[in-house]
């Protein structure tokens, strides 16, 4: 059996341009999704621990509710959900619902890594910052963060990987990204085969180039001095 | 508030002071007990005791890292069980050196003597600079203005650690075995420090295992078992004969 017969590169080169433009969807949906992302973890992280019941316990619900249900149902309860809020009568966009479900999905998840992170930093620190008389918010923000943040970069880069993948359940409510180029060609000329490894290698592609970026940033990290303990 | 000040010169007055504590499974430790007593302004006091005795815990109490349950501590007439009392201020003017130094291990050892200075007095980077930098030199520790926690020995973090707090110009420095996680030889230098505090006149509360740096340094003991203060005085007469069996049987034990 020969290459051709088994992936038909000829084929697959007449739709590069669908693959190309769905490279680019996904890794821009994805990169949105990320800083999105780590913004409202960030916040998450913060109402976790306010002291005010009111705060924290909604809060929590949140990443409970979102951590024991599948993505995919989050996905459709924002596409068809949205839709019947009174307020957003007019119909909104798919690819809206779906920065948005995956933004909230994948927020939850990045919450949790921040908040091991503070977990992680020495309760020393936290004595440290209070005996010289810092506040609370200053303790946090110039002491607990930064230490917090430098612990779980690694952690946060492989959630970021898990997004990226997470992103082709998009192609559900038809949006357009690597998966949607795969399902041309699979409705097309059904070539599954074709179809799905390219979309396969379009998604190792964007992890090689996540692991290149990141061994970058751990490297600068690890110039450091304060992390090679 | 005036009826305190006008005591002339006492700086940290402790009246009835009980600290008790709740553990998870719903028991209650008194780990203080009607504790009263007293520091003047300028004066050297050494706690000592057992362990889980309480003397850490009597220091933790005089700058609000712990709670207090009943009685009252006033630091230079400020009340700290006054829900009024700002807390934070308060801390500012006393300083805290901890076992394990509790330096901020992603700043540099100057950016850990500033950061305080101009978050909590705010001093402007300059200033704060400035200072840091006399302290640095003054200690003898300029050429590790630059350099992590990490790369610094115990000896020379806590060193750091301390100018941290003095930089804040505080009225009274609380150490709370300052020397205990030290490398035996690493303990002379900080000691060295603490010595030429006193010698400045430095208001300082050392709860401390150098039994010879008490006898040497302090102006007074106390002596601390059990969560009660069993016995205090002057350290020529603490150390050669103290006044309560409980006493002698801790010197017994550590001499």
């Amino acid at each position: 059996m020969s290459l051709i017969e088994f992936y038909n590169y000829r084929v697959v080169s007449q739709y590069l341009p669908e693959f190309a433009w769905g490279l680019w969807a996904t890794l821009w949906i994805s990169f949105v999704c990320l800083v999105g992302s780590l913004i409202l973890g960030t916040l998450v992280t913060v109402a976790r621990r306010s002291q005010k019941k009111w705060i924290s316990l909604p809060v929590t619900a949140y990443v409970e509710a979102v951590r024991s249900t599948p993505l995919l149902v989050q996905l459709y309860l924002v596409y068809y959900g949205l839709s019947q809020i009174p307020v957003l009568n007019v119909p909104v966009p798919a690819l809206a619902c779906g920065i948005f479900a995956l933004t909230v999905h994948t927020g939850a998840y990045m919450s949790e890594i921040i908040r091991g992170g503070i977990e992680a930093v020495d309760r020393g620190q936290f004595e440290g910052a209070k005996a010289v008389g810092m506040t609370e918010r200053q303790t946090m923000i110039n002491v607990i963060y930064p230490q917090a943040f430098a612990k779980v970069i690694p952690s946060l880069l492989g959630q970021a990987a898990v997004l990226v993948k997470d992103s082709s359940i998009l192609s559900f409510i038809a949006v357009f990204e690597l998966l949607g180029a795969g399902l041309i060609i699979l409705s097309d000329r059904v070539m599954p085969t074709e179809a799905f490894m390219t979309a396969a290698f379009g998604y190792l592609l964007i992890y090689l180039m996540m692991l290149v970026a990141s061994n970058k940033i751990q490297k600068k990290l690890a110039g450091n001095a304060w992390k090679s303990r | 508030m005036a009826n305190v000040t006008a005591q002339n010169d006492v700086l940290v007055k402790v009246e009835g002071l009980s600290k008790i504590f709740k553990t998870a499974d719903g028991r209650t430790i008194n780990a203080l007990t009607n504790v009263n007593t007293f520091v003047d302004r300028g004066e050297v006091v050494a706690i000592i005791g057992p362990s889980g005795s309480g003397k850490s815990t009597l220091l933790r109490t005089m700058n609000g890292l712990e709670t207090i349950s009943e009685g009252h501590i006033h630091i230079d007439g400020i009340d700290l069980v006054d829900k009024n009392t700002d807390m934070n201020a308060l801390r500012a003017d006393v300083g805290m050196v901890f076992q394990h130094f509790n330096l901020f291990q992603h700043k540099t050892s100057l950016e850990n003597i500033t950061l305080p200075q101009t978050l909590v007095r705010k001093r402007t980077k300059s200033e704060a600079d400035q200072i840091a930098m006399d302290l640095l030199r003054q200690l003898g520790l300029d050429h590790l203005a630059n350099n992590y926690p990490s790369q610094l020995s115990g000896g020379q973090q806590q060193r750091i650690a301390i100018a941290r707090a003095l930089a804040m110009q505080p009225k009274l420095m609380l150490f709370d075995e300052a020397t205990s996680a030290l490398d035996p030889e690493m303990v002379g230098e900080v000691l060295d420090l603490i010595k030429g505090l006193a010698n400045d006149g430095m208001t300082m509360c050392l709860v401390t295992h150098e039994m010879n740096f008490a006898r040497e340094v302090c102006d007074r003991v106390i002596f601390m078992d059990a969560g009660e203060l069993v016995e205090t005085g002057k350290p020529a007469e603490f150390f050669a004969k103290p006044s309560t069996d409980r006493a002698q049987q801790f010197l017994d034990k550590v001499l």
